[in-house]
């Protein structure tokens, strides 16, 4: 149905952040996500009411819309997302605005603080492992085939070597 | 007097329970790094005795993660925490046992309540712990891991001891119990999501910096 823009419904929109960032979701899973976790912790009926979308999502973002008057019920319902499609992650809500076109520029600004990260492996005591190590110094543990005695999680201050693949 | 967005800046987040490695998978400088990103300014850390470069103004409170299968049992590790000078984190049990960690001298925390059997935290207990200052502790795992009835058994028992709060005035923590970093969720997220559950705002940022008066607490007495 057509609406008449003063007849429209006022939206708002949310910038969030998706951790870890190594894999690339797709717009889907991502609300197919969000849009369970809210379900689930407001019921059918407001989920209906607050009409929750993902507009873009890449480079580690995600732009939500939804009704305004929703944002508590939304960023709580983000922040009790676990997992897209299986993989264990979290979705940090960052900023809330009336327009899509400020969260873009928002974005762009913190993909250029955000390097991308790298295959490579790291050399902690007399092994080396495989890992995924961020520019900012984050280094994930491939868990597959390593001992366990380790953190799976560290920074480049835990190991003393590191190498990255071509 | 700073007021409004100003004093937002001031104000200090401090999460209530971190498990390091070997409890966890995360090394305590990634936790650091982790947690000053999402906007925290200290943590409790249980699983590690290691010490972080304090020059960055980031606290860590270091603490024990205690969960004995008896009385005696708890007594001795909480001797042992108050000798090394850190924080003892107790999961709570049944009501009787709840009531004998709250009156043990030493005890900071009671934790992991949604892990007790039903009416496991009663008014007895609430009366315990706002006399010996033990801070009752909120973790936001299960709202945030748990669906359905599970949940709705949590947002229940969450409601119970505000309201018991509300009446007693036990101090309170907010914890995240993260084992890997994709268990943090910033301060703003976790106060959506409590405050869904009925929680004041006022009191969840209590709940935040609430540690920082608990750990003065737990100092054992020194001759001087």
């Amino acid at each position: 149905m057509r609406l008449r823009p003063s007849m429209r419904e006022n939206y708002r929109y949310l910038l969030a952040r998706i951790n870890p960032d190594n894999p690339s979701y797709d717009a889907k899973e991502i609300y197919l996500a969000v849009s369970e976790a809210f379900s689930s912790l407001f019921g059918e009926i407001k989920s209906a009411h607050t009409w929750i979308a993902v507009m873009e999502a890449s480079n580690r973002f995600v732009i939500f819309r939804y009704r305004r008057g929703m944002d508590t019920q939304v960023e709580s319902a983000i922040a009790s997302v676990c997992c897209i499609s299986g993989v264990p992650v979290a979705l940090h809500p960052l900023k809330k605005s009336g327009t899509i076109r400020t969260l873009r520029e928002e974005q762009k600004k913190l993909i250029n603080l955000c390097a991308p990260s790298h295959e490579g492996s790291i050399k902690r005591g007399d092994a080396w492992y495989p890992a995924v190590i961020s520019q900012s110094g984050q280094i994930d543990l491939k868990e597959k085939g390593i001992n366990l005695q380790i953190p799976l999680y560290i920074t480049e201050e835990d190991i003393e070597d590191l190498y990255y693949d071509e | 007097m700073p007021t409004g967005a100003n004093n937002f800046f001031l104000m200090s987040f401090i999460d209530g329970c971190v498990f390091l490695h070997p409890l966890g998978s995360h090394s305590l400088s990634r936790c650091v790094r982790e947690l000053k990103e999402l906007g925290f300014t200290g943590m409790v850390a249980c699983g590690s005795s290691e010490n972080y470069p304090n020059d960055t103004g980031f606290k860590i409170f270091n603490a024990r993660y205690i969960r004995g299968p008896s009385q005696r049992e708890i007594r001795k590790e909480v001797q042992i925490a108050l000798r090394e000078g850190s924080l003892s984190l107790v999961q709570a049990g049944e009501s009787s046992v709840n009531r004998t960690i709250l009156t043990t001298p030493g005890v900071t925390t009671l934790c992991d309540l949604h892990l007790a059997p039903k009416n496991a935290f009663d008014r007895v207990c609430a009366l315990n712990a706002a006399e010996h200052q033990v801070a009752i502790d909120f973790r936001v795992t299960p709202l945030r891991e748990l669906r359905g009835t599970p949940r709705q058994r949590v947002i229940r028992l969450y409601e119970e001891i505000l309201h018991l709060q509300n009446r007693y005035e036990f101090p309170i923590t907010i914890s995240s119990g993260a084992v890997f970093p994709g268990n943090f969720r910033s301060p703003r997220a976790t106060e959506a999501l409590l405050s869904e559950v009925g929680m004041d705002r006022d009191l969840i940022h209590e709940g935040y910096k609430a540690i920082q008066n608990l750990s003065h607490k737990s100092e054992p007495v020194r001759v001087v």
